[in-house]
């Protein structure tokens, strides 16, 4: 391996020389008791959740896992970049806002506002006690307004600033309710720049993702053709992806882009048959 | 008179000449890097950061302790490193044109990004 390449996640060195090329890894002792403590903690967060029965969203910080991006200063049109590119014969379409604060909207849009330059249907919905209901914990504008049996994926939006992470038990969630923010659930596809979990499922579909770019740009990603979720996960994986949730219901549910030409990009449809439940993740235009 | 030095990426169809203090921050994306240079304006160059670590290496020999790699996906012009936040896993590069440039890194490089910068201005 090139040296150059040679390089973990953790690690720092200055470029330049080669008698310094490498920042000293913490002591071995540290690490060992700092293992220690992370097994204890996991064990301990095992033993609550077991005894709490799949309660959803007990109380334990973690943010170490998740990413989140500070917004940029507005400035100029806000609009969608969108990129068109093929990775292992799948064809992936990007949608990048630009000059755009991310929100959670929830009932049925009849018209898209114009205000809203990126959108798609957000969290799964499922009929539970004969009631069409958000699947997942489900934090709007400070309410929660479902805490059903959780996905691991989550999505929080506080304060304009969009968080995505692959955790069971997220303090995100009470900070929704806490500071009148969003919050919403799915399946994790990407955590860290790794595949999740591969499903090895042999079903196909149109795929869409809610994702963090290594470069900490927020984006929606989607298909044009019927893919498994691996197959999905692993181009995702491959472009460049740090952090991804699905999005609902595949070539269905709605989704819509303004290019910087004023042109929009719709595809799906909106579901009628649960008008109130229908959410949706938007970028709104900056003032 | 001592010649400027320049960080210079060229492909067959293009070119992109940087004096070194003009270049604030590169970030990886998959086989692309971006290299963001003062003002805002970001250039992406169809080579891995690893290779364009090896350009700055090669190029900018008077440049020592400017250029830091951070984990995998990251180099940073220390001229420009203004805040870390090991806890948000957080730093900022502040521009002199006062343009701030928002990047994630890992909480332990954070660490030892903060005492070696510490250390570097102690001893200076």
């Amino acid at each position: 391996m090139d040296k150059f390449d040679n390089i973990g996640e953790n690690e720092i060195r200055i470029i330049g020389t080669d008698h310094q090329e490498k920042q000293p890894e913490p002591p071995k002792r540290r690490t060992r008791y700092f293992v220690a403590v992370v097994l204890a903690v996991l064990i301990g967060v095992l033993v609550v959740f077991l005894i709490r029965g799949c309660n959803d969203e007990p109380s334990a910080p973690a943010e170490n896992n998740c990413y989140k991006k500070v917004c940029e200063e507005d400035q100029g049109p806000s609009y969608v970049q969108i990129v068109d590119t093929i990775i292992n014969n799948v064809s992936l379409h990007q949608y990048i806002p630009v000059n755009a604060k991310p929100k959670l909207v929830m009932g049925l849009l009849k018209e898209i506002p114009s205000q809203y330059i990126l959108g798609a249907m957000a969290a799964d919905i499922g009929l539970i006690q004969d009631k069409y209901q958000v699947i997942g914990a489900f934090v709007y504008h400070g309410e929660m307004k479902s805490h059903s049996k959780s996905k691991f994926g989550f999505c929080a939006i506080l304060k304009d600033t969009m968080v995505i992470g692959n955790e069971l038990t997220t303090s995100y969630f009470e900070q929704a309710i806490a500071e009148k923010g969003d919050f919403f659930r799915q399946n994790a596809l990407i955590h860290e720049g790794k595949i999740v979990n591969k499903l090895l499922a042999k079903n196909k579909a149109l795929r869409r993702s809610l994702c963090l770019m290594n470069d900490g740009r927020y984006c929606i990603i989607d298909t044009d053709m019927s893919v498994t979720v691996d197959d999905f996960a692993e181009a995702l994986r491959q472009y460049g992806v740090r952090e991804a949730i699905s999005l609902m219901g595949s070539g269905a549910a709605l989704r819509w882009a303004e290019d910087k030409d004023g042109r929009k990009h719709i595809a799906g449809a909106d579901e009628y048959e649960f008008p109130d439940a229908v959410n949706y993740i938007v970028w709104e235009k900056s003032l | 008179m001592q010649e400027q030095e320049y960080l210079m990426v060229s492909t067959s169809t293009e070119m992109i000449r940087l004096r070194e203090e003009n270049v604030v921050c590169i970030t990886s994306d998959g086989n692309y890097s971006h290299i963001c240079a003062i003002g805002g304006e970001t250039f992406i160059v169809s080579s891995q950061l690893g290779q364009i670590e090896r350009l700055i290496s090669e190029q900018l020999h008077s440049s020592y302790g400017y250029f830091v790699r951070i984990g995998r996906g990251l180099i940073i012009n220390m001229r420009y490193l203004c805040y870390i936040n090991v806890t948000r896993q957080k730093l900022y590069l502040l521009d002199s044109s006062g343009k701030k440039y928002v990047q994630d890194a890992s909480r332990e490089a954070l660490i030892q990004l903060k005492k070696m910068t510490e250390n570097k201005n102690g001893n200076g």
